[in-house]
Parts: structure tokens; sequence; C-alpha cells
């Protein structure tokens, strides 16, 4: 059995913070010089009280709106997050409930950021392709502005919030796309470059401190350099493809420096891969599936085409997938 | 590439006359050296020299001789 998208769709929190705004809060900065550093104008980000969790419950809803599918026949919810509302239980426990997802289907966090939609893509096929699972709803959702210190010009700039959802299906019917083989990579040495160090069992002592983010620059375009690229040779290579037969480079949109150069070192026309920060930032874990997602409802997507998917970021960890557009 | 050809990156990417960016330069009187441009560093040592260059590297360097000499024998003279 094949695994199938069925459907993907999205959700953007409704509060919008411009290039304007957090110049307000940082003398010395203005909106030209936010835009010209990163390619964002605005980052979508969640009111007080709102989450991950509700992004991506919304997301779905507009899924299972928009594609029809019987939300009683999922049996696998995976969650990709490292915004959950409780250190426990997991969000898939509580979006299963909002959602009204049978109690028989499995549910379960994935606690990554970057790479965690096309390590969920991966997984899903492995279930799917193996037997263990049917309909798997894959949601993607992160509130990294929580973490963004707002005086840290080299964080609070860059990141927005967003959810996707994805309908992940052994059935060919009606799909959009075909999942093929994805290749992962992981090094822990990178960990301490991108990090919320705070809160959690290591932190334990320091409970007054607010979670931050902190972001090493450099060392992150280094590390994207060294694999990136590197990772793609080796999914083309184990699926027998040539650069020049991919027709898209759906990319984990960081931003617009990264990418730009990045597609230089890939060699890679403009045409054949989307940059699309400029109204959203970087949505880490929703970023793939929101650039699918609006690529689709502008029209700029449609088979048949074959893509590769490349997720890579905080761990540091990588993901790239094939996926073959119908 | 020469060591002047990747000091003219900078004088592109500044928009200042070329030739005016020397090794002796101090990165610390560079008004324009910012963020961006040890971002910069990183993006041109890799794709025109192939080299790995970090930021731990670029801390440590005083002068745009220091950055360019980052690159060993890659850059000629």
């Amino acid at each position: 059995m094949n695994c199938h998208l069925a459907g993907i769709a999205h959700y953007l929190p409704k509060r919008v913070v411009t290039n304007a705004d957090l110049a307000v809060q940082n003398p010395g900065w203005d909106a030209d010089k936010i835009f010209k550093k990163t390619g964002i104008r605005q980052r979508h980000v969640v009111s007080e009280g709102e989450t991950a969790a509700d992004l991506g419950v919304r997301a779905a809803e507009r899924l299972f709106d928009q594609s029809g599918f019987d939300r009683h026949s999922i049996d696998t919810l995976i969650v990709g997050t490292q915004s959950p509302n409780y250190f426990l239980p997991g969000d898939s426990a509580l979006i299963q409930e909002r959602l009204g997802l049978p109690t028989t289907c499995a549910a379960f966090d994935v606690t990554l950021g970057c790479s965690g939609y096309t390590y969920g893509l991966w997984l899903a096929r492995a279930l799917i392709t193996s037997g263990s699972s049917r309909n798997v709803l894959l949601v993607s959702a992160d509130t990294y502005s929580c973490y963004c210190d707002p005086h840290d010009m080299t964080t609070i700039t860059l990141f927005g919030d967003a959810a996707g959802a994805t309908l992940l299906t052994g059935d060919p019917q009606g799909a959009r796309a075909e999942i093929g083989p994805t290749i992962l990579g992981t090094d822990g040495r990178g960990a301490c470059n991108l990090i919320v160090r705070d809160g959690a069992a290591r932190w334990l002592s320091r409970t007054d401190a607010p979670p931050r983010l902190y972001m090493n620059g450099p060392e992150i375009v280094s590390f994207t350099l060294n694999s990136v690229k590197a990772g793609i040779d080796r999914l083309l290579e184990a699926t027998g493809l040539a650069w020049d037969q991919v027709d898209l480079f759906l990319m984990h949109q960081a931003n617009r420096f990264l990418l730009e150069n990045l597609r230089l070192k890939m060699g890679v026309d403009p045409e054949r891969l989307t940059i699309d920060v400029e109204q959203t930032g970087n949505t880490v874990n929703a970023s793939i599936p929101l650039l699918i997602s609006r690529l689709i409802e502008r029209g700029q997507l449609s088979g048949p085409k074959t893509s590769v998917l490349a997720g890579f970021g905080v761990g540091y960890s990588w993901a790239m997938s094939l996926v073959k557009w119908l | 590439m020469t060591r002047t050809q990747f000091l003219s990156y900078y004088e592109k990417l500044w928009e200042i006359p070329p030739g005016t960016l020397k090794p002796e330069n101090r990165i610390d009187e560079l008004s324009d050296w910012d963020s961006l441009a040890v971002l910069n560093t990183i993006v041109l040592m890799d794709r025109e020299l192939g080299i790995n260059v970090t930021g731990a590297q670029l801390v440590e360097c005083r002068t745009l001789g220091d950055i360019l000499n980052l690159a060993g024998e890659q850059l000629s003279d």
C-alpha cells in the first residue's frame, strides 16, 4: 500500500506584528532594515491565551471542511510541535479530544521543529505502507514567537506562528500526491545553537526565568550549508533521480538570506525554489505545510510534478522527502 | 581567486568604491560590518572557495586580513 496526500490546510493566527511594530520597540532599527536582513515584512503571532494546539485544531477543522473527509476514519494522529500546551500530556491527546477523533486512534507528539513535517511524512508513510495505519492526520503547529525576547532582534524578527494539517492515506482515490522515501539525519552537536534552555527538567531550579529562545545565526548558516544539499544528494541517489528531474524544491522557510544562498549552492533557478517568508516569517514545524497550502490556494502547485521537501534546523535535525504531485 | 577579489565582495555588498578595503582594515572600525556581514562571509567562503568557516572563527578575527587568512592557500595574493 502506498502513502498518499489526500488534503492539506493551514491556519494563521489573526494578530500580525509588522516590522514597524518591532522597530518601535527596538531603537536603532527601522522596518526597511529588518526587511533587508530577513526578507520578512510581517509575521502572524498568537494572541494572549492562544496556543499551537489551538492553531492545529483550526487547521485540522479547515482540512475536514475542505476535503469532506470523515474524521472518524482517522486511525493515527501525529502532532509535530515544540510549543506544547503543557509539559504533559502531549498536545496529541488534547487535539484528539477537541477534534472528536475516535478513542481507538493512535496519537502521539513528535518534538521536532524545522524538520518536523518531513519527519512526519516519513513516519506516516512507514505506518501506512506497513499496514499499521490507514488514515493519518499530521498536525504541524508551532508558536516560537512566545519564546522570543521582544528585544532580541536575531529571533523576534524571524519567527511567526502557524499550523498545518495534512491528511495522509493508503487510499489512492482523489489523492493530490504520492509520498516517496525520506532520508533523515541528526547531529546533536548543534543542540546548543538553537535552544530554549529554561523551564524544563534541566533548568528546574530557575523557575522564575521566562523561557527564551537563543539562536546562533552563524552556526545555523554553517550547518545549513553543510547539510541541506548533501541531504538532498542522498535522497536523489536513493531514489535514482537527477537534480534536473526535480521540478520543485519545497524548503523549510527559514528566511530569505538562507534560502537564496541555499538555492545558489544547490544550483537551482528561482522558479524551482519558492521563497514565501515575507508575510509569515519562519513558522518552524508549520513552515512546509504552510508553504504548500498557500501555493495550492494560489493555484501555483499542481501536478504532475516531482518535488523534494527539505526540513532542516533545530536539533540539529534534517529530513528530505520525495513527493510526487499527481 | 585573489585576496583582492574576495575583498571586492564586501565592497559590492556595502556599495563602496573598488579598492577601498585593505587587509589591514580593522573590523571594529568598519561601520558596515554587522551580523549580516558575518553571515555573508560564511556563505562566500563556502560558495566561492568550498571552505567551512564558523562564527566562532570569525569572532577571533580582528582585521579583514585575518578573515582572508582563514582561506589559506585557497586565496592567492
